[in-house]
């Protein structure tokens, strides 16, 4: 069983088309990370599938109920949005409660539990909402969402406002805590590394239209154009003779993924690129220092390479290195005009 | 935040069930009298401690409750027109007659029990028989000790008489002599003569001010009613010891003596009990209030002579003028073109 | 993304809030209603009421009362602003206290003190004194809470840029204060246009002390509603110009501000502050409040009618609480949807509500009881009738300080409410209710305070036997009984002062 169907989904804001034909599937218990640039349509989808907004055309399914036409309240959701948006006037187990029926509020029944589910301890009960970290805020609105249990929840970015050290572990936390529950899952977010560390499956929306869906590893390492591979993470493209299954580069003789023929691009990511004693010539133009690891500019017969190797290994701006290419390029792509 | 919000609920609450026991209580009160006596409304435009004097007097007398409602001539005249059949008035009282001439005129008045037209002359009453007047009072100059008088009303319009003296042009009162004048000297002179009112006079809001003013200095006189100064004695003459009256006599309509009038409204849902009120005031007993009280109105009853601090009514040389002919409505208008109001 | 507004809110308006706030839009054009029909209904007349040297004098005396009126509001309001937020003053929460502590006198009673104490304080000066003592608190506060919010950060660069302090401040605070100053003075100009009581006591005329006469002379005569209608076309010639001059900022109301920025500032006018602070409190609060207590000491028609004045101050509480009460509630719907909702129809209620706040109170009872008598009569002179007067009348007040609190709420709020399973009026009640209910506080202690001096709506709409403090004291006090007027006007300002401090501990 799936935990949520959305088909064909539309929708238009006077003569903007924000959403054109959107299917979505999220496997029972699943975790979707739907990934997309600002404006591309995510939040929409989103509120969509909440039911705060209605579709012009196209059907939502969460669960085992068709949900088109329900207002939000009646769909068995779970929403968390970027700030939390706890109710300010409750403390932590107020919020827990709030969509408990007035027997549950009362006697503060499952804080406990939730606030553990969270990883959060149960001195936490009789805090107001401002006196928590932005991390807390954001666990003690997902342990609000979960308290109904749902049958799916819907989550907005929720990470985006957290600073990079409360990011990691909110997110584990958050993981957890809907693994553990097992409940269905759809994140909306614009951060690539997010999506691909903690959803099972990832949705790409571009410009209105799902361009591609997949485990985080397909999609990364298969992508459908060069902008969704662009958009995953950096990559190096290359200019090369397509060949059937192969190519030919400047970096020798690599796989594709498409069978193609003639003059045309691949792309391979920066850490394929690797040092080779017995490999090609480049000179380092730049070096931008991460500290775990670092992105080398390399000039190696006219081409500009990306590579990106581990912190200890990185050489000098001027330095002459030699390189070679572990692995398959990830797309292939003829020219077009040809 | 909880514990004020349902504070502030309950408090609404009970303010608005409040609320709706005050306006509901007269009701309520009405119709628990209502099997043996039913309480009237008084529509009263005169002074307010006058009609509710005489309220109280008939409540204590014959167990009938009466509401009063404060207002003031025209305001209550054109209030009780608008409201039609639904007026909520039994009985109304002016200061002057012609808001009573108004009604009288589009006969929303029942006719005055004969009983009660006796007890009034007929100078005092409607001609028409469906009002009768309760209280009269003087045109006054009261001016500050020493400073000029004019010989009549009419002069106050010649230009010498510029900035010296004051009227409230938006008082029932003044509109009253202002109809006199209208009624006496016709309708051609009486505008030219409101014209050089307009431009010589200045305006104060109300008769007391005006005695203020002239008491103090701030103007050498001004056209008042009798009573201002009479009042004010009585209380210890702070704003009237510099000042004297001057009552224009000789039938000027600077003399005018102007009838305060009662009566019941033909809406009215309770004819028995408003004659009866309208009997009691322009009666023995209610007449006898005046005159005795410390309102310095005159009484109009016939064999109640006037407070013995007055000078008597027929003493005062007034003009003759048909209470029917004032014109209120016109003269209004007229004040309106002027420029007065 | 789409902007949060439009995210949060799209074009569908919740059905009921929706009608329930157009209700209220209508209700507040009942009177704009009644003085166009009425001026249409007398047809050609209408021009001999108009075309007269008499409405020419009025139109001369309103502009000037409203214009002068308004500076010298802002004059003083700003001045004092600046001396409390900006010295270094000892004291400055009681002097702020204090300095708005006239809000709770009403400029009735402000006039009654000048005029009674001394009978030649009469005409435009007075007027204009008695307007700037009576109403530059509604500039004070907005302006000081600005003073206060002000980022330093901003002035700190101007001096590092090389302006002296002097330019400095007229540089970068005066431009600052600009939304805060225009939106005060906004309200002072549209209390004056309907201003009665004052300026009838210091005998001036005005187009609304005008209409009062026309209406004892003549009811419901078209010559109040000719006036009217010129009345109308000033109050929007006054809310164009400051959406003119302020644009669409409309920050910092009474009560906006929040104190961000704690900043002892010091300057050389520290110890000399004190003086110019205490000529404004005591000509706007020492002499009426001196001359009310001499008159009661002095005046030989004293008299304490114990019974009279405990039932007037108890139906003037409960009107004014009753009032408040109502107003509040009636403007949630409008707030919400003005603040949550964009489109046409939030806005042209919001518009509509202005419209009768501009409107003198005579004006807006002469249409309730006009129209009462045609098509309720079960209203007419009913404590209800009276009540939606008042909700006329004073339902921006609650507006402004709803939407305000409104603001600070995010929308996502409703959002995840409605996901966690509860129905619009179930977010309302457990989400927005409890979230709003400082500002609403605010807002009905306005109303609260508006309607416990309201005078002229009171006077002609009270059911028969009511009386409030307002209307009772004027009642006295035109028959220049002193004495008798000064307990109900020593009550007013009594039962007017802790909503009044409530309004400044906010601010």
């Amino acid at each position: 069983m799936n935990g949520l169907e959305v088909k064909a989904l539309t929708k238009s804001y006077g003569a903007t088309t924000v959403l054109d034909g959107v299917d979505l599937t999220v496997p029972a218990g699943g975790l979707t990370a739907v990934i997309g640039r600002s404006g591309g349509g995510k939040t929409t989808m989103l509120r969509l599938i909440a039911g705060f907004d209605r579709a012009d055309s196209g059907s939502i399914r969460i669960g085992d109920h068709p949900a088109d036409g329900l207002p939000p309240e009646r769909r068995r959701i779970g929403y968390v949005t970027q700030e939390g948006s706890l109710f300010p006037h409750l403390t932590v187990a107020g919020n827990i409660t709030f969509g408990l029926g007035w027997r549950d509020r009362r006697r503060q029944s499952r804080v406990g539990e939730l606030l553990e589910l969270v990883g959060l301890g149960q001195a936490y009960r009789k805090r107001q909402p401002h006196q928590l970290s932005g991390g807390e805020q954001q666990r003690v609105a997902l342990a609000r969402a979960l308290a109904r249990r749902p049958d799916l929840v819907l989550l907005d970015e929720p990470f985006s406002a957290l600073d990079a050290t409360l990011r990691g572990t909110t997110r584990r936390a958050v993981r957890a805590a809907l693994a553990a529950t097992g409940t269905t899952t759809v994140l909306v977010t614009h951060d690539q590394d997010e999506a691909l560390s903690i959803a099972d499956r990832v949705a790409l929306l571009r410009d209105g239209r799902m361009v591609q869906e997949g485990t985080p590893m397909d999609v990364y390492r298969a992508p459908v154009d060069p902008a969704v591979a662009a958009f995953l993470g950096t990559v190096c493209s290359l200019d090369a003779t397509l060949d059937g299954d192969e190519a030919d580069t400047v970096l020798g003789r690599l796989g594709t993924p498409l069978r193609a023929y003639g003059k045309g691009m691949v792309l391979i990511r920066p850490e394929q690129i690797v040092p080779a004693a017995d490999g090609l010539a480049a000179i380092v133009e730049g070096v931008a220092f991460h500290g775990h690891d670092g992105l080398l500019t390399l000039r190696a017969k006219d081409a500009t390479l990306v590579a990106r190797w581990a912190g200890h290994l990185l050489p000098r701006p001027g330095d002459e290195v030699r390189i070679a290419v572990e692995g398959s390029a990830i797309a292939s792509f003829p020219d077009t005009v040809g | 935040m909880r514990r004020s919000l349902a504070a502030l609920a309950a408090a609404t609450a009970a303010a608005l069930l409040a609320v709706a026991g005050c306006s509901s209580g007269s009701d309520s009160a009405s119709a628990t009298t209502k099997a043996d006596k039913p309480t009237l409304v008084l529509y009263n435009a005169q002074h307010e401690d006058v009609g509710k004097a005489w309220a109280d007097g008939f409540t204590k007398a014959t167990g009938i409750k009466v509401d009063v409602r404060n207002g003031s001539d025209f305001e209550m005249a054109n209030q009780i027109v608008a409201e039609g059949k639904a007026s909520p008035a039994d009985v109304f009282i002016t200061e002057n007659s012609p808001a009573m001439s108004l009604l009288s005129s589009k006969s929303l008045f029942a006719p005055v029990d004969a009983a009660t037209k006796a007890q009034v002359p007929a100078r005092y009453a409607s001609s028409a028989g469906d009002w009768v007047g309760v209280a009269a009072r003087s045109t006054v100059y009261a001016y500050h000790t020493g400073a000029p008088m004019p010989k009549s009303i009419l002069d106050l319009a010649k230009p010498e008489w510029k900035g010296k003296f004051g009227i409230s042009p938006s008082g029932a009162d003044f509109q009253a002599i202002v109809s006199a004048v209208y009624a006496v000297e016709g309708d051609a002179a009486a505008t030219t003569w409101l014209k050089g009112i307009k431009t010589n006079g200045k305006i104060y809001r109300g008769n007391t001010a005006i005695l203020q003013a002239v008491n103090a200095g701030q103007v050498q006189g001004g056209v008042i009613y009798h009573y201002y100064w009479f009042n004010d004695q009585a209380d210890g003459g702070k704003n009237s010891n510099n000042t004297k009256l001057e009552y224009f006599g000789h039938q000027d309509p600077g003399a005018f003596v102007s009838v305060s009038g009662g009566g019941v409204l033909k809406s009215s849902k309770h004819q028995a009990e408003a004659q009866q009120f309208l009997a009691y005031m322009s009666g023995k007993t209610g007449q006898e209030m005046l005159s005795a009280g410390t309102a310095m109105e005159y009484s109009v009853g016939n064999n109640v002579p006037a407070n013995p601090k007055l000078t008597p009514l027929d003493q005062l040389d007034s003009p003759n003028v048909d209470l029917n002919t004032l014109n209120g409505p016109k003269v209004i208008s007229e004040m309106q073109q002027v420029g007065l109001l | 993304m789409i902007s949060r507004v439009a995210a949060a809110g799209t074009v569908r308006y919740p059905p009921l809030r929706l009608a329930l706030a157009a209700v209220v839009g209508l209700l507040s054009l009942v009177p704009l209603g009644y003085v166009v029909a009425s001026v249409a209904s007398a047809g050609s007349g209408i021009g001999d009421l108009l075309w007269r040297p008499r409405v020419g004098v009025l139109l001369v005396h309103t502009v000037l009362v409203v214009g002068l009126g308004s500076a010298g509001s802002v004059l003083v309001g700003g001045a004092a602003a600046y001396l409390v937020e900006r010295t270094g003053l000892p004291g400055r929460r009681v002097w702020t206290a204090v300095l708005a502590a006239p809000l709770a006198v009403p400029a009735f009673v402000i006039s009654f003190g000048w005029s009674s104490w001394q009978p030649g304080f009469a005409g435009l000066l007075p007027c204009v004194l008695v307007s700037t003592l009576a109403y530059y608190p509604l500039v004070f506060l907005p302006v000081a809470a600005a003073l206060r919010g002000l980022d330093p950060a901003v002035e700190e660069a101007a001096r590092a840029l090389g302006d002296g302090p002097v330019r400095t401040f007229f540089r970068t605070v005066v431009p600052r204060l600009r939304p805060a100053a225009i939106g005060g003075a906004l309200l002072v100009a549209l209390h004056l246009l309907a201003e009665f009581g004052a300026i009838q006591q210091l005998r001036y005329d005005t187009f609304t002390t005008a209409i009062y006469d026309q209406y004892q002379s003549t009811f419901d005569g078209s010559g109040a509603s000719a006036l009217a209608g010129v009345l109308v076309l000033l109050c929007l010639l006054v809310l164009g110009g400051e959406a003119g001059l302020a644009g669409r900022r409309r920050t910092a109301r009474i009560g906006g501000g929040a104190a961000r920025v704690k900043t002892a500032r010091t300057n050389r006018f520290r110890y000399a502050a004190p003086l110019p602070l205490t000529v404004i409190v005591v000509a706007s609060l020492g002499v009426p409040a001196g001359v009310v207590v001499w008159w009661l000491v002095t005046s030989t028609s004293t008299a304490f009618p114990a019974a009279l004045l405990a039932r007037t101050a108890g139906s003037t509480v409960l009107l004014s609480a009753a009032g408040a009460a109502i107003t509040t509630a009636l403007a949630l719907p409008v707030a919400w949807l003005v603040e949550r909702r964009r489109g046409l129809a939030p806005k042209l209620i919001e518009r509509a509500g202005y419209v009768g706040n501009s409107l003198p109170g005579i004006v807006v009872a002469l249409a309730l009881i006009t129209i009462a008598i045609r098509y309720v009569p079960s209203l007419y002179q009913s404590t209800a009738m009276l009540l939606a007067a008042y909700s006329v009348l004073f339902l921006p007040l609650a507006v402004v300080s709803l939407r305000a609190s409104l603001r600070h709420i995010p929308p996502e709020l409703d959002d995840v409410a409605r996901s966690l399973g509860l129905r619009p009026a179930g977010v309302l009640w457990r989400v927005t209710v409890p979230l709003v209910a400082r500002g609403a506080g605010a807002g009905a202690a306005l109303v609260f305070l508006a309607v416990m001096t309201e005078l002229t709506a009171t006077l002609l709409l009270a059911p028969i036997g009511t009386n409030t403090l307002a209307t009772q004291f004027w009642s006295y006090s035109s028959e220049l009984h002193y004495g008798a007027a000064a307990p109900f006007a020593l009550l007013m300002i009594v039962l007017a002062a802790p909503a009044t401090l409530l309004l400044t501990r906010r601010a």
